[in-house]
């Protein structure tokens, strides 16, 4: 296949993503959301790499974009259980203390 | 001989000045003694440099009797220059001698009349004073610097008058004398003015000095000379007390009697009559100018010796007869006789100043009494006085022998004789001599003689004067016999040395037609009958039929009231012209707060609606600006805080959306 | 290597269990059902890596995203499960705005990816990928790797740290204890 249909699907994936963090109320979907997002940029990391003379550097990259949503993912989830249990719910709707 | 005195005429008025000045400034701290030598002395000094003068003056030819004498330049504006100068000629040196010699006279004099009052420095300093504006008054080569003198002797006048101020009659009658003399002094002042620019558009000599404008006044129009005369005139009758302007001498005597001596009788009043000698050039050639002062003259004498006739203080008689006998004085320059008014002039300062220093003397005798009713009897007691007093009479009423005679007669024969004069006035002239003559017996009759009226702790203290003013007397006494055979008249066959005297004065440009030796002779006569007349009918009344005078006043009550309150002159002047000026004030009064505070205040409540609308327009528009202002910008937050939901979500919306916006530039 | 049709069958099979895994990801209401959806979108992606001939990253991927993220991912999501009729959108304009932000980023990309000229060499042989990527990662991306495993220690002690708890001991003196009853004193 060529590399712009590739483009398209990480597009399309990406845009599911974003769907999905802006419209979840469960603080974990937006979550998973955030990781469709991030596989969708891998995609087009390697996909780039076997399609564009670059070496391996494409790769590289998606590999340390996967060590580093491992690591965010292990904090957000330590953040979001933290608020469960400081306020016993995980609806981003209630989380407004931002508000003003 | 004494050439030099030519050179130290200004010492003449300046000795007195610092006479005024050290007793008026150290004087307090003074003895009286020292007072008196500084006061005395002065002006007896200023009276040895005047006879200086005099000898001098006769040393020199006729022709050459004149001389300038000028200390320094007073005023200089380019062609108008006028010089601290002073004249220095028969007519000036006539009056500096009368000036200074009956000045030193009344000033000894007031060493014993003023011995126990308490501002005694401040009196000898304004008598020196007024001693300085007079002798500046008559040496003066100028308009201007006689007027100096003439406003000088005026505010004197006042100062002396009101003397004794702490009762207030005497200070109003201080006002009085000067306001009247300022009236006088406007008519003065728009005299002379009128004389400058008229000679100075004329002739392009802008000049006030008495020379240059004696060469150029027939240049100017007859018509303009006539009112110069006549408004200097008006100066005239303010300062010599003719009618109009008479009515401050007789409230005068308020003040100490020498001061009524010096300046009400011999000097200040007879400043008029010199005025009008000095400027005989100008009044000859004015005729009608001449005219008007000779009936006015007339007028007086008659008028005032009518109400002389019933007064009743013993001053009050004398001033109405300086009144009248003023009147003499300018009958004599109004007819064209100068020389027989200066005459006048100079015998009347003999007698009157002794009838006035005479009644000082019986004054203080009767411990302040001044009423006649209440005297009578003291010749006895008062031998001095008496027998000085009744040679003073005498003098003034004519009686040959006495100066008065010579003096009155002459005026009287150039009156009928000359063409401004006529019968009118030597009739009234006449008339006026027996009224002076019945006045005046009347006066001594009944202070001197007769049964004492007085009360009896009042006659306990009559007691002469101490020499110190016995002596004045005595001077003044012999002056008024000897006084007037310097002028005695042709007809006797003499010379009338003292006309020859001044002749070079007068004698230019104005010739007095010459009467017949016979025309004299009887006119003489008639004027000796007049006096005897009067002082028979005086004796009558008062010494032989005593009852005569109140049957009389009863009878024709209506006509004696009106004598007694001054024919009411002075309460028509207080209502009529006092009570103009009141209006005039009053409407002014009114100009003044309505149109001018008017606009003032309005000008203010103007500021203030400004002032009110400004402050509107700053509430209302102003900070209604602001505050919308900020209004709007609360509005604005309160609807962009929306956009703070504090849902992340909603952040990352607007960030997508953002960014979209952002790459739509980029990629479209 | 295989001919093309192979590739582009392959290719789309495994972009329908990607998409379709990921529309069920966002769509589910059940966030349990969610989570398998999104395992099953991560086995697809996997799958496109080893078309792309990225051997190495398709095996990292299924050891890390799946064995790893995806465990704590369900973890999660029992840890949190308390709430059970919870809408799954929450408020109604933020869902249209959320649909037209997916839509325009769509098509934001969808132009990009169109009006970019990309040129591209065709086909490359397929060599295995980890020799080449372990030599550039100890020769040119050393340092993102060292650093690498620092974030990964600071990343652990970061949520150990939040989600730690004070505990208060009989004799009032307290200490720090992990504790996943949340609040209580033990």
């Amino acid at each position: 296949m060529t590399l712009t249909d590739y483009l398209i699907l990480s597009g399309l994936l990406f845009s599911i993503g974003v769907f999905g963090v802006l419209t979840r109320k469960n603080a974990i979907a937006v979550l998973m959301g955030v990781e469709l997002m991030l596989n969708s940029a891998n995609i087009n990391l390697v996909a780039f790499c076997k399609f564009v003379d670059t070496g391996v550097s494409g790769q590289v990259f998606a590999l340390f974009s996967i060590v580093i949503a491992a690591a965010e993912v292990a904090v957000a989830l330590a953040i979001v259980i933290a608020i469960y249990k400081a306020t016993r719910t995980i609806d981003l709707d209630k989380e407004d203390t931002l508000k003003g | 001989m004494f050439s030099f005195i030519e050179h130290y005429i200004w010492l003449i008025p300046l000795l007195p000045l610092l006479g005024a000045a050290t007793n008026l400034l150290i004087g307090r701290r003074l003895s009286h003694t020292a007072v008196n030598v500084i006061a005395v002395g002065s002006i007896s000094i200023s009276f040895i440099l005047s006879v200086l003068v005099y000898i001098h003056l006769i040393s020199l030819p006729v022709n050459e009797r004149h001389f300038v004498d000028t200390v320094y330049t007073w005023i200089g504006l380019g062609s108008f220059q006028v010089g601290l100068s002073f004249l220095v000629d028969p007519l000036s040196t006539v009056m500096i001698l009368v000036v200074s010699g009956v000045g030193s006279v009344i000033h000894l004099y007031s060493v014993g009349y003023m011995h126990d009052d308490k501002r005694y420095s401040r009196y000898f300093g304004f008598l020196n004073l007024f001693a300085f504006a007079m002798l500046l008054l008559v040496l003066s080569n100028s308009i201007l610097l006689m007027f100096v003198g003439w406003e000088g002797v005026g505010l004197c006048s006042y100062l002396l008058i009101g003397f004794w101020f702490e009762k207030i009659e005497n200070a109003r009658a201080g006002m009085k004398a000067f306001v009247v003399n300022r009236i006088g002094d406007f008519g003065f002042i728009v005299g002379f003015i009128l004389l400058f620019t008229s000679m100075g558009l004329k002739t392009g000599t802008w000049t006030l000095d008495f020379g240059v404008i004696k060469s150029n006044i027939n240049l100017i129009p007859v018509s303009v000379l006539t009112i110069v005369g006549i408004m200097l005139f008006v100066g005239a009758t303010g300062k010599s007390a003719q009618i109009p302007l008479y009515v401050w001498l007789p409230d005068a005597m308020a003040g100490p009697t020498p001061v009524s001596a010096l300046i009400h009788a011999a000097t200040m009043v007879t400043a008029g009559v010199y005025m009008v000698a000095r400027m005989n050039f100008l009044y000859v050639l004015a005729p009608d100018a001449l005219r008007v002062i000779a009936i006015v003259g007339a007028l007086t004498a008659f008028f005032a010796a009518t109400i002389g006739l019933v007064q009743n203080d013993i001053k009050k008689v004398l001033a109405y007869s300086t009144v009248s006998q003023l009147g003499y004085m300018f009958i004599g320059v109004g007819v064209g006789a100068f020389s027989a008014g200066i005459f006048h002039l100079m015998t009347h300062a003999f007698f009157k100043a002794l009838l006035f220093l005479g009644a000082g003397s019986v004054i203080h005798a009767m411990s302040g009494e001044q009423d006649i009713r209440k005297m009578g009897g003291l010749a006895k007691k008062l031998p001095i006085t008496t027998s000085t007093f009744i040679i003073a009479t005498l003098a003034i009423t004519g009686v040959p022998g006495f100066a008065g005679f010579f003096s009155k007669d002459d005026i009287l024969y150039n009156a009928y004789i000359s063409p401004y004069g006529g019968k009118f006035v030597w009739a009234l002239g006449v008339t006026g001599a027996v009224l002076t003559a019945f006045y005046m017996t009347r006066l001594v009759i009944l202070t001197f003689y007769g049964n004492p009226r007085m009360d009896h702790h009042t006659a306990e203290h009559i007691h002469e004067s101490p020499k110190t003013m016995t002596i004045p007397l005595i001077i003044l006494a012999i002056l008024s016999v000897i006084g007037g055979y310097i002028g005695m008249p042709e007809a006797f066959g003499v010379h009338n040395v003292f006309a020859e005297f001044l002749s070079p004065v007068f004698a230019s440009n104005f010739n007095l037609p010459e009467g017949s030796i016979s025309l004299e002779w009887m006119l003489m006569g008639v004027s000796v009958l007049a006096a005897l007349l009067g002082i028979g009918l005086g004796y009558y009344f008062y010494a032989v039929n005593t009852e005569l005078p109140d049957k009389l006043a009863e009878k024709f009550h209506t006509t004696y009231t009106w004598l007694l309150n001054k024919y009411y002159v002075d309460e028509f002047y207080l209502k009529y012209i006092v009570g103009g000026v009141m209006k005039l004030k009053d409407i002014l009064a009114l100009f003044d707060l309505g149109i001018i505070d008017g606009a003032v205040n309005g000008a203010a409540k103007l500021g203030r609606k400004l002032s009110e609308f400004d402050g509107a327009f700053d509430r209302v528009v102003v900070d209604g600006a602001v505050n919308a202002v900020g209004d709007g910008i609360i509005s604005a937050g309160s609807i962009l805080r929306k956009l703070q939901t504090g849902l992340v979500q909603n952040y990352l919306i607007f960030a997508i959306i953002g960014l979209a916006i952002l790459l739509s530039f980029v990629l479209l | 290597m295989y001919s093309a049709t192979v590739q582009a069958i392959l290719f789309y099979i495994f972009s329908i269990l990607i998409i379709g895994s990921a529309l069920l990801v966002v769509l589910l209401k059940n966030i349990v059902r969610s989570a398998f959806a999104l395992f099953f979108t991560l086995f697809g992606v996997a799958g496109i890596y080893i078309l792309l001939g990225a051997d190495f990253i398709g095996v990292t991927q299924v050891l890390i995203y799946i064995g790893g993220v995806m465990i704590l991912i369900v973890f999660g999501v029992m840890l949190t499960r308390n709430v059970y009729s919870m809408d799954i959108f929450n408020r109604l304009g933020t869902v249209v705005m959320g649909t037209i932000s997916a839509i325009i980023t769509f098509t934001m990309i969808y132009y990009s990816i169109k009006n970019v000229p990309w040129f591209y060499i065709g086909y490359k042989p397929y060599i295995p990928t980890t020799e080449p990527i372990g030599t550039q990662l100890l020769t040119n991306y050393l340092l993102p790797f060292e650093l690498a495993s620092l974030l990964l220690v600071l990343a652990m002690i970061g949520a150990a740290y939040l989600i730690r708890i004070e505990v208060k001991l009989k004799n009032n003196k307290s200490k720090e204890a992990l504790d996943i009853k949340g609040g209580k004193e033990v």
